[in-house]
């Protein structure tokens, strides 16, 4: 008897298997409410219901230091934008604990209980591989505001970045030094275990390349690394004309100070990561004539910029960054392509966030085409008596 | 119809899987954990093996990669366990994190793994795909549990000098353990790199390792299901604090870490506690003399058991045992007596395979000595220890079946598959089990555990132990130590008995009536070498023998010599 | 390349500063505190807020932190360890509570501090080079190699001369006898931990003082490293850990001067791997004759 029960188990376990393992098709259904799309257009849009919005940052965990400015940036937009127009948002945050896991298992949530209109973030280009597969499947915009790798966009036409990706700000940043330092040949030192600086590694050597500047050092370094002196003593021992560097926050300030005490007087070049005022704050005087490449500048005079950094300092008692500035200016994103259409279904945001042109940001003006990359001046500054000021 | 909790169930899925890599080698006691670096093999190797095509039109092509993964994990595992499987504890804990890094480093670096920018695939596996992979598992491990191998594995957790003395071959125990972990953690690479599609080396490092670790033990590893439990457990609370309303950031991990710390200092055994009361005893068989039948006859009397010439035992310059000659034969009672520190317990080792001799030569039934303790154990010796080493986590039940090791055949496969065979040799285990107890008279504790044992009643369960196994020769270390003058005059009439039914015994003994009362032989050894030999009765009365007591031990109670 | 030696000792000197905790719990006590990364970036955040907040001077700011670690020490004693003693399960589950204790205090640290990296104020510690011999060294490398001697020098001889380090001896031995013969296993235990803490914070704090700021994953950051320094140095050895954190900084900087950075990362593990396959006691750890 217990036999006989036992393979009818099997059996149907046999059974499950075989259903299991076939590959389902699911197609995105997209239902449109009409709630969600209001009257007027442009500034007079009014949406009757609240306009959910999903975000997914890394508020815990190593990349923490950027999700938690991330956070600040975009909910400051979500109230500005709440005060001034018609339209009410619901900003709903997620934390991805810098995990894979965390970030698809927010995107579900996000996607299929909250049903928000659209997402931004995650922090990480490596949750985004991952995470906007399934955006792009359930048809749900998804604004990448860090997300500097290559090839994001490329994953579906809902997927838009307002980051500028890294090879654009090392294609400016690299020239300028060139032509301030006139550097022939430099040491490159990179995080080999870190996939967005092991990207812009990549970046390095082929703008290096293009530039015709000779790379007489090559160093790695991993990102839980405390200390650089053996790469370093390598680069002193070189004579190098500038030292080009790929390294997260947390690696850069130890990286400097270093350098500096060894006696590497070489400037130094960096991307995107160096974009903090903590930076300078912890380096102090090691930190003149870094130079760093971004998509934002706390010195520059776009739009806005003066009064978004006032009111970023005010509300949380310490000055923005990139991170905050490109999660603010997503917020003013967003809400553009609501507004064109008055309509804040899925369906209509990703159309008109592929639309928008020359909007005039804290960025500076910034579009995004339908493939869903940005464009935008990249800004190349360098750090002079203890402040970050364009080159 | 679980829309919106896909993910989350997948991920309790993929989370119960890795814990249960640590599970199998948590239930044999060894701290490996070194999954990291199998799975990370395991994912990037099978990316070169798993079709970018559905498998005739619509089956999973992971179904291809899961047996690869599974094979290069225990691969990479056997390779690495046969230099790092002698170490213990944190030795070997350490030893495998660094292979984990190793693997990490090496992943890190090499081309065809892309480096730390990672490798993107198709993703191929679902949820259901995932759970019947947990599924599969929670069956082997519940089908484990109560099999011969599983108790071999739970033997080799509390005490791996018991379980070889037991027959259990603890070598090939820890291997088995640490091969299968590497599997498991094989299958789990494959399924995280298709379920997420995408790996690169940073996903196995030693986070995972020690997320893997926390479910296990929070789950629970003396109970099949605990992984799962784990799983569950650590997936939900996020969720719920999220639910509840808590704001993302810090107050998350506080909650989850206090929650863990609770339930690792309150609920000892893991959450899975919560649920084993529930479990059946095993009920005692009826009629089961009958399954006795069929053990191998013990020698006839006379018949030689056991010739040893020269033996010799030196720690460095300290020579404990030197130049003994003995020999056994069936049916004796031999009485080992001497002072503390005579090398008494040296020479049993030696003979039951636990220490292998420094000089001299002999065997035991047959078995070399030096050979390695289960090859005593399965030839016939059995024995006990003069510090009990019972297993302190196993029932008193289970405690004797781990005896019947050597005279059972293993049941695993056989119980997967639900042949009654199997059945039938487990019955007939348990049926040898039961009659030891009985035998000794603990049949009516059955089902405690050894700590709640008095301090006679443990040396008897030992005694019930070391009689499961079918024993030619049985050797017992100070079985009446700490004993009342009751409880040992029992003890000799149990002795008595097992010669009568023609075991033959080598008694150390300090309790000089009772060896008296039962030895037909006597050896007495000092400062390692034999100073007497014979009639116990002629012995006892050796000048030199009293000397050798009284000259180095001041009067104890007058039974002892 | 003597510049390289002297990096590699440097670097050597802060392994071994945070090793000596873990290995001091692990030889008297047979616990694997792994709370122990987290204690220690405890000590380099409340250095820097002591530090900021007071403007002390460095030779007390470590004294205070030294204290914070002792205490810090005790409680992780109390909670994550005392409730398991004598339990079938202890050494698992402690693993597992000091993991997850380990977890609140990051979580804790994260309240408190931010996600950000904390710095020193800028001026607190004179950034004075030397040139010795044509190696460049800085104060601070010299204060962390100084204090690691005086630190490594005192346990010593807290170990080998006084009546606590007797009774530490005694416990690390066999902590039932010492119970009977009257040690106080339980201050003893206590104060082990508050010992080992103590090293901890100190050494966190002095990583942050070289590094000119602290992480919450400063911890992390060497908690692999520091388990290859014990084992290398054999566990519960304190002179062999020290000598295992240089050897291992300059083998770190011997690979990267010699091959090339990118193999760092395995030669830690690679030697470690090969220490225990070929001399599982470490290389300056003692045999223990263990009874059947």
């Amino acid at each position: 008897m217990r036999l006989k029960t036992s393979s009818g188990a099997a059996l149907a376990a046999a059974a499950l298997l075989a259903t299991a393992a076939c590959v389902s098709d699911s197609t995105a259904e997209n239902t449109s409410d009409s709630a969600l799309s209001g009257s007027g257009a442009g500034e007079e849009c009014a949406i009757e219901e609240t306009v959910k919005l999903g975000a997914v940052f890394s508020l815990t965990e190593a990349a923490a230091f950027a999700g938690a400015y991330q956070q600040e940036g975009l909910e400051l937009a979500i109230e500005e934008l709440n005060a001034s127009g018609d339209i009410t948002y619901e900003l709903i945050l997620e934390d991805d604990k810098t995990s894979v896991e965390d970030s698809v298992a927010a995107f579900e949530k996000l996607i299929d209980r909250d049903k928000v209109s659209a997402i931004i973030g995650p922090t990480l280009s490596n949750m985004a591989f991952v995470t906007y597969t399934d955006s792009q499947s359930a048809g749900v915009p998804t604004l990448g505001v860090s997300t500097t790798a290559e090839g994001i966009p490329d994953i579906g036409d809902y997927i838009f970045r307002a980051s500028l990706p890294e090879e654009v700000a090392l294609a400016a940043s690299i020239p300028a030094a060139k032509e301030t330092l006139g550097m022939q040949q430099v040491a490159v030192l990179h995080d080999s275990a870190d996939e967005f600086t092991a990207s812009a590694y990549n970046t390095i050597s082929d703008v290096l390349a293009d530039e015709g500047i000779e790379v007489v050092v090559d160093e790695t370094f991993e990102t839980t690394d405390t200390d650089f002196s053996a790469q370093l003593t390598k680069i002193l021992d070189a004579d190098v004309d500038a030292v080009i560097l790929s390294a997260l926050p947390g690696a850069t300030v130890p990286l400097v100070t270093q350098a500096r005490d060894l006696g590497i007087e070489a400037p130094i070049v960096g991307g995107n990561a160096f974009n903090s005022p903590v930076l300078v704050g912890a380096l102090g005087d090691a930190a003149e004539g870094l130079i760093v490449g971004g998509a934002w500048s706390a010195a520059a005079e776009t739009t806005g910029n003066a009064e978004f950094i006032a009111a970023y300092t005010e509300k949380y008692d310490r000055a923005p960054d990139q991170f905050a500035a490109q999660a603010y200016t997503a917020g003013y994103l967003i809400d553009q392509a609501v507004r064109s259409d008055c309509d804040a279904n899925r369906e209509a945001i990703k159309d008109n966030l592929g639309q928008i042109l020359e909007y005039d940001s804290i960025l500076g003006k910034i579009s995004l085409d339908e493939g869903g990359e940005v464009t935008q001046e990249p800004v190349v500054q360098i750090i002079r008596d203890g402040a970050f000021t364009l080159l | 119809m679980l829309d919106g909790y896909d993910t989350l169930i997948t991920t309790i899925a993929l989370g119960a899987i890795l814990a249960y890599s640590f599970h199998v080698v948590l239930m044999a006691g060894q701290l490996s954990l070194g999954q990291a670096g199998f799975a990370s093999l395991a994912a990037y190797v099978s990316t070169l093996v798993v079709p970018t095509e559905p498998i005739a039109g619509s089956i999973s092509p992971v179904i291809v990669g899961l047996p690869v993964g599974a094979l290069v994990g225990a691969a990479a595992a056997f390779v690495v366990g046969l230099p790092v499987l002698r170490l213990r504890g944190v030795f070997l804990a350490i030893a495998t994190i660094a292979f984990g890094e190793m693997v990490r480093v090496f992943m890190t670096n090499a081309e065809w793994t892309n480096g730390a920018l990672g490798m993107r695939v198709e993703k191929w596996v679902t949820f259901d795909f995932a759970w019947i992979v947990v599924a599969a598992l929670a069956y082997l491990f519940w089908r484990l549990g109560p099999s011969r191998t599983g108790r071999a594995f739970a033997a080799v957790r509390e005490d791996e000098l018991a379980a070889s003395a037991m027959g259990v071959d603890v070598v090939r125990t820890r291997m088995a353990s640490f091969i299968a972990s590497g599997a498991i953690a094989g299958v789990y690479g494959v399924m995280f790199a298709y379920f997420f599609g995408r790996i690169t080396p940073a996903t196995f490092d030693f986070g995972l390792t020690v997320d893997g670790l926390v479910t296990a033990v929070l789950g629970g590893y003396l109970v099949f299901f605990g992984p799962v439990l784990g799983a569950g457990f650590l997936t939900a609370v996020p969720e719920v604090q999220t639910a509840l309303g808590l704001e993302a950031g810090w107050i998350h991990p506080l909650v989850t870490g206090l929650l863990l710390l609770a339930v690792i200092l309150f609920l000892p055994g893991g959450l899975s506690t919560l649920f084993a009361r529930f479990r059946p005893k095993p009920a005692r068989p009826e009629g089961d003399d009958a399954a006795l039948d069929g053990l191998a006859p013990l020698p006839a009397k006379g018949e030689p058991i056991a010739a040893i010439r020269g033996l010799g035992k030196a720690y460095g310059a300290v020579r404990a045992v030197r130049e003994i000659d003995l020999e056994i034969r069936s049916g004796d009672v031999l009485g080992v007596i001497g002072p503390n520190g005579a090398g008494k317990t040296t020479l049993i080792n030696m003979i039951s395979g636990l220490e292998p001799p420094t000089s001299g030569e002999g065997d035991v039934l047959g078995v070399a000595l030096g050979s390695r303790p289960h090859r005593f154990a399965q030839a016939g010796v059995s024995r006990t220890f003069q510090h009990s080493k019972l297993f302190d986590r196993l029932t008193v039940l289970d405690n004797v079946l781990v005896g019947t090791h050597p005279v059972s055949r293993s049941t695993y496969l056989r119980r997967l598959l639900w042949l009654p065979s199997a059945r039938r040799d487990e019955r007939r285990a348990l049926a040898l089990a039961w009659a030891q107890l009985r035998r000794v008279g603990l049949d009516d504790r059955a089902h405690v555990r050894p700590g709640a044992l008095s301090y006679g009643d443990q040396r008897r369960l030992e005694i019930a132990r070391a009689l499961a196994s079918h024993p030619t020769l049985l050797i017992l270390d100070e079985p009446a130590a700490g004993m009342n003058h009751v409880e040992a005059a029992e003890l000799a009439d149990l002795i008595r008995g097992l010669a009568e039914d023609g075991i033959t015994v080598l008694l150390i003994e300090h309790n000089v009536k009772m060896v008296l009362a039962t030895c037909t032989r006597l050896v007495v050894l000092n400062f390692g070498a034999v100073i007497a030999a014979g009639e116990p009765r002629e012995v006892a009365a050796d000048p030199q023998v009293i000397e050798a007591y009284l000259g180095t031990e001041d009067a104890e109670e007058s039974e002892h010599v | 390349m003597l510049q390289q030696l002297a990096n590699g000792v440097f670097t050597g000197s802060i392994y071994a500063l945070f090793a000596i905790g873990f290995t001091l719990v692990f030889g008297i006590l047979r616990h694997l505190n792994l709370a122990h990364p987290a204690v220690f970036t405890a000590g380099a955040f409340v250095g820097i807020e002591v530090a900021t907040r007071t403007a002390i001077p460095v030779w007390i700011l470590f004294p205070v932190v030294a204290v914070f670690g002792a205490l810090a020490g005790v409680l992780v004693e109390r909670i994550a360890f005392r409730p398991l003693r004598g339990r079938d399960d202890e050494h698992f589950a402690g693993l597992i509570s000091s993991v997850a204790l380990g977890g609140v205090v990051i979580a804790l640290l994260q309240a408190r501090y931010g996600t950000e990296p904390q710095s020193f104020p800028r001026e607190y510690f004179p950034n004075q080079l030397f040139e010795i011999a044509g190696i460049r060294v800085t104060l601070t490398q010299l204060v962390t190699l100084g204090l690691a001697l005086v630190l490594m020098l005192g346990l010593a001889w807290l170990v080998s001369a006084t009546s606590l380090g007797r009774a530490m001896r005694a416990v690390a031995e066999n902590p039932t006898a010492a119970q009977v013969v009257g040690v106080n296993v339980g201050w003893v235990t206590a104060g082990t931990y508050a010992m080992s803490s103590a090293l901890g914070t100190v050494a966190g704090a002095l990583l942050a003082l070289n590094l000119g700021q602290a992480g919450r994953d400063l911890g992390a950051s060497i908690e692999l490293v520091g388990f290859a320094v014990i084992i290398l140095g054999g566990l519960g050895s304190l002179w062999g850990a020290m000598a295992a954190g240089v050897i291992l900084g300059l083998a770190e900087a011997l690979t990267i001067t010699y091959f090339d950075s990118t193999w760092k990362g395995l030669v830690a593990f690679a030697l470690l791997f090969a220490v225990l396959v070929l001399r599982p006691r470490g290389l300056f750890g003692h045999v223990k004759v263990r009874e059947v």
